[in-house]
């Protein structure tokens, strides 16, 4: 590695942690704000997420006294691998600030790991809403995953790479060009799948205050203070993470080829820019549809996995 | 690289843990007002149904609910469930493969029965065989 | 008396006599429309005697318990000895009489033969009686504390009854939910998702309300009957109403009668559009919630300026209204009713649209028709499930004489049979409302009460709320007080019916069965 490199991934790292981190509940907020405003509702400002976070990590917490280790540190370890994985996702640049430390596939890894985290987290206090939770969590993401790692193999096979720099700058030089058949298909799974990974409808309801309906929130439900402010953050950054991955490997225009100011500052705009757009599509589908029941899950998700599976029989019998 | 990564984890998580000293409330599991007990606790079977319900073409998971009910009334006074499913590996692969290794090993077995006749028989016959087919 | 209820007095009587093997007193009580017959059998008979009646097609409306206190403050002389306690099982013949079987039990061993085993439909009422006046059904099947959680010793306190088995666990939720809702206790018995049993146990909210009115004045006890709950406010003082100008022989004015009507229906109105929106909500259908919470606030803003207060508290009395209606508010009320039914029916039209919505609805919760006679479901639940069952229409009692009501009804017992039968009842409501406000009779609003009831004397009123007919009892006390009142609502007849179709479904889904008959819990518990 060279001086130069080094300094650009210095660099890179740290600007992609303090957007991310802080864009993070801002992109919640926006999505709250508009399905309030769907709702005719007024809704909370944007400063909300932050303030219930900085609520609850002051908050003495309440454990399960059945709870141990696992759920004490169950949420950091989940928000470590989201960030891990948060610096192997290219933002401003066609590049990921951690470039060469992991490639699509330990993104997925990372989200694996996480998951599993929260999954045990949610079983140890022995509370039922925790088990279903955490049994839907998995339920729903055995069925995700397929489509997740079948959509961002298209893009591999097309790019030759796996490494995510290397498909968003292909993605770059090929310009409109890339959006064939396949990649559209690929894109679409994916979209499926930002949907079911971050618990929008109609996999689960965010907002929900029903105990028995819940996915993502059953598995919060023991959680509290800073464990509960862990959590949740690691969630709304999990889905400017998604966001990311989703622009960066579907729609990487805007993001800068080379280590200059001015790129890079462009290419950090429009990628929260994309973000913000994927986080509005999410909030107009919650307000417009009905929660669907878990046993429909494999219709929905089987479609992802079926769409992108198609983009990449087309890309590899039709180069 | 997994090492870095491993790293990475790992720093975070003694970070948070350090600033989670605090000392925590202990209380029974949130059971909605009730006294927690040890039936509250989502079983292994449970966890595993939406999988199971998932690939039922596959699983074919067998139920069953035994109501027995206060004589003439339709008020249960007792209710049971047994479920099992269907072992695809084993019941439909290995045991079958298994089955006929075993008989495939007795029609052998009757074969080389070890007499030395038997063995003279299977050459005359195998001549015999040659001889119509090369004709 | 007329000839037919002398007919059906002798018919009724004769039936009993060959059920029972030995003739019956039969005779007529009350002063209600349809008639009321009081037979006293003996704790023995009674099974037999409620047998002959279901032979006739007859329905379990309720069970009522008294003691000696009761016939205390009704007047009986202080007897020497403790008086004995009875429990009165009250049947509605369709088109013929109300029956009320008078039973009275033995003092220091107050048994009979429990009904439970005939009439499912009596199981909570017999439970009750058993935990607040000790009196024991014998042979029901299920005598656990239904009232009273943890009574005093050597009675059992209250456990859930549960499913046992292969990775079966217990989900119990309540009675301290994470939203604003009432509390009661829902004990599932599940594997994963599927539900195997649901124990529901009630009662948190019991106050004691009858006990409180008892001994009381008739004007005192109107708002302790009437704020039993907080949505079937004209429904319960209505009832309440009706069963005192019985006693009395008080006739309303005409204008009362018909501002009753008018008044139970915006109940009917708000609760069946409020009710449409939380059925949205158990599926988390933004959409419909917001649209609909919006009109259901609209109606309840008529409400205040009709007489206001939102929930129509304080209105209905005895002899007439305690306030008549605001001119003001009665004005503008037609067109803006009409106009909100316009608006709830688009939105209805946009949901059932919707497929992932009734997706949702189709094919869950379902009440068989077998299920809901036997059973005893009411109101909106009985009618998506194929009965032909409307206080408002099988005795029409006041203006409802004269009042069309349109029928209405569904086969198919699901969540969107029980959606489809309260959207095409708010619109019935909302024509109603609309027709009466425009031509509500001139005159007096309220007539003194025409004298003092007999001490002792029975009057029973029943009334279609939003979540089916309501039944109160009420025993006259001396100098015009109330000895025992007796509040069975819809909600309490309709709970162990939610209970008995959550079996076989998945577990998210009880939010949306529940709900879909969206019973209240403070006027079961009372």
């Amino acid at each position: 590695m060279s001086g130069s490199d080094v300094a650009t991934t210095v660099f890179l790292t740290q600007l992609q942690l303090v957007t991310f981190l802080v864009f993070a509940p801002f992109l919640a907020a926006t999505i709250r704000i508009t399905k309030a405003r769907l709702q005719s509702r007024r809704g909370p400002g944007v400063l909300q997420p932050y303030r219930d976070l900085a609520k609850w990590w002051g908050k003495l917490p309440v454990e399960s006294n059945a709870s141990g280790p696992v759920a004490r540190y169950a949420p950091a370890f989940m928000l470590g691998a989201i960030v891990t994985a948060a610096l192997l996702v290219p933002g401003a640049a066609a590049r990921a600030p951690l470039a060469g430390w992991g490639d699509l596939l330990v993104v997925v890894g990372l989200f694996a790991t996480a998951r599993f985290a929260i999954a045990l987290a949610a079983l140890d206090s022995g509370s039922a809403f925790g088990g279903m939770g955490s049994s839907r969590d998995v339920a729903i993401s055995a069925l995700a995953e397929p489509g997740l790692v079948l959509a961002l193999a298209g893009v591999a096979v097309a790019a030759g790479s796996t490494d995510l720099g290397t498909i968003s700058a292909f993605g770059i030089i090929h310009g409109v060009g890339l959006l064939g058949p396949a990649h559209l298909l690929a894109a679409a799974a994916f979209g499926i799948v930002i949907i079911a990974e971050t618990g929008h409808y109609p996999v689960d309801n965010p907002e929900t205050h029903l105990e028995l309906t819940m996915v993502h929130e059953g598995m919060l439900l023991e959680a509290s203070g800073r464990s509960l402010a862990t959590l949740v953050f690691a969630s709304e950054l999990k889905l400017v993470v998604l966001a990311a991955l989703f622009s960066a490997a579907f729609f990487p225009f805007g993001a800068a080829t080379e280590m200059a100011p001015g790129p890079i500052a462009l290419g950090l705009v429009v990628g929260l820019g994309k973000m913000l757009v994927i986080g509005q599509g999410l909030a107009l589908i919650d307000a417009t549809i009905a929660k669907a029941r878990i046993m429909a899950m494999p219709d929905f998700l089987g479609l992802a996995s079926l769409l992108a599976l198609t983009g990449l029989g087309i890309r590899v019998l039709m180069p | 690289m997994g090492l870095l990564l491993a790293v990475a984890i790992g720093v975070i998580v003694v970070a948070a843990a350090a600033r989670s000293r605090a000392a925590a409330r202990r209380v029974d599991t949130w059971t909605c007002g009730i006294a927690p007990k040890p039936a509250f606790q989502y079983t292994a079977t449970s966890y595993s149904k939406p999988i199971r319900l998932f690939f039922r073409r596959i699983l074919v998971p067998e139920r069953e609910v035994r109501v027995e009910y206060h004589p003439g009334t339709a008020f249960p006074s007792s209710i049971r469930y047994r479920s099992e499913i269907t072992l695809l590996l084993e019941d439909r692969i290995l045991r079958p493969a298994h089955r006929l290794g075993i008989s495939g090993a007795d029609v052998a077995r009757k074969l080389q029965g070890g007499a030395i006749q038997l063995y003279v028989a299977y050459i005359v016959i195998a001549v015999l065989a040659l001889l119509i087919w090369a004709r | 008396m007329s000839n037919v209820m002398a007919t059906t007095m002798l018919s009724v009587g004769e039936t009993l006599a060959t059920a029972v093997g030995h003739p019956v007193a039969v005779s007529v009580a009350g002063g209600g429309a349809a008639g009321e017959l009081v037979a006293n059998v003996s704790p023995e008979d009674l099974t037999a005697a409620t047998g002959a009646l279901l032979g006739l097609g007859a329905r379990h409306l309720m069970l009522v318990a008294y003691d000696g206190d009761s016939a205390r403050r009704a007047g009986a002389a202080p007897a020497p000895a403790p008086t004995a306690p009875a429990v009165e099982e009250v049947l509605a013949v369709p088109d013929g009489p109300i029956v009320r079987f008078r039973v009275e039990l033995p003092v220091g061993d107050p048994a009979y033969p429990s009904l439970t085993p005939l009439v499912p439909a009596a199981q909570w009422d017999e439970r009750e009686a058993h935990d607040l006046y000790g009196i024991v059904p014998t042979g029901h099947p299920d005598l656990r504390p239904l009232v009273i959680h943890e009574p005093a010793a050597p009675a059992e306190p209250f456990r859930s009854f549960v499913a046992h088995g292969d990775g079966v666990y217990q989900l119990p939720v309540g009675p301290i939910h994470a939203g604003i809702i009432e509390p009661g206790h829902f004990r599932f018995s599940a594997v994963g998702e599927s539900v195997l049993y649901l124990d529901a146990r009630l009662f948190y909210t019991h106050r004691g309300l009858e006990r409180l009115v008892e001994g009381r004045t008739l004007a005192e006890a109107l708002p302790i009957v009437e704020r039993a709950c907080g949505v079937c406010t004209v429904t319960h003082a209505t009832v309440f109403s009706q069963a005192v100008e019985q006693l009395t022989g008080t006739e309303p004015p005409p204008r009362a009668l018909a501002a009753r009507v008018l008044l139970a229906e915006m109940e009917r109105l708000y609760n069946h559009v409020g009710d449409l929106g939380n059925i949205c909500a158990g599926v988390g259908f933004n959409f419909g919630v917001s649209r609909l919470g919006w009109q259901k606030e609209r109606l309840l803003r008529l409400n205040e300026a009709l007489t206001g207060h939102r929930y129509l508290m304080g209105v209905v009395a005895p002899g007439g209204l305690r306030l008549d209606l605001d001119e003001r508010g009665l004005l503008g009320l037609g067109p803006l009713v009409t106009e909100i039914e316009h608006e709830v029916r688009s939105t209805v039209r946009l949901l059932v649209r919707s497929d992932g919505f009734m997706n949702r609805l189709h094919g869950t919760g379902v009440l068989t028709r077998e299920a809901a006679l036997r059973l005893g479901a009411l109101g909106v639940a009985a009618r998506a499930s194929g009965l032909e069952m409307d206080l408002r229409l099988d005795r029409p009692a006041g203006a409802y004489r004269d009042v069309y009501v349109p029928q209405v009804g569904a086969s198919a017992g699901d969540v969107a049979a029980r959606f489809h039968v309260r959207a095409q009842e708010a619109s019935g409501s909302a024509a109603i409302v609309a027709r009466l406000a425009d031509s509500l009779p001139f005159g007096d609003a309220s007539v003194p009460l025409a004298g003092d009831p007999k001490p002792g004397a029975v009057a029973l009123a029943g009334a279609e709320g939003p979540r089916g007919a309501s039944w109160l009892w009420l025993m006259a006390g001396v100098d015009g007080r109330v000895a025992r009142v007796h509040l069975r609502s819809a909600s309490f007849a309709n709970w162990p019916v939610v209970a008995s179709v959550v079996p076989g479904n998945l577990v998210p889904d009880f939010p949306l069965i529940n709900k879909s008959f969206e019973l209240c819990y403070a006027c079961t518990d009372r």
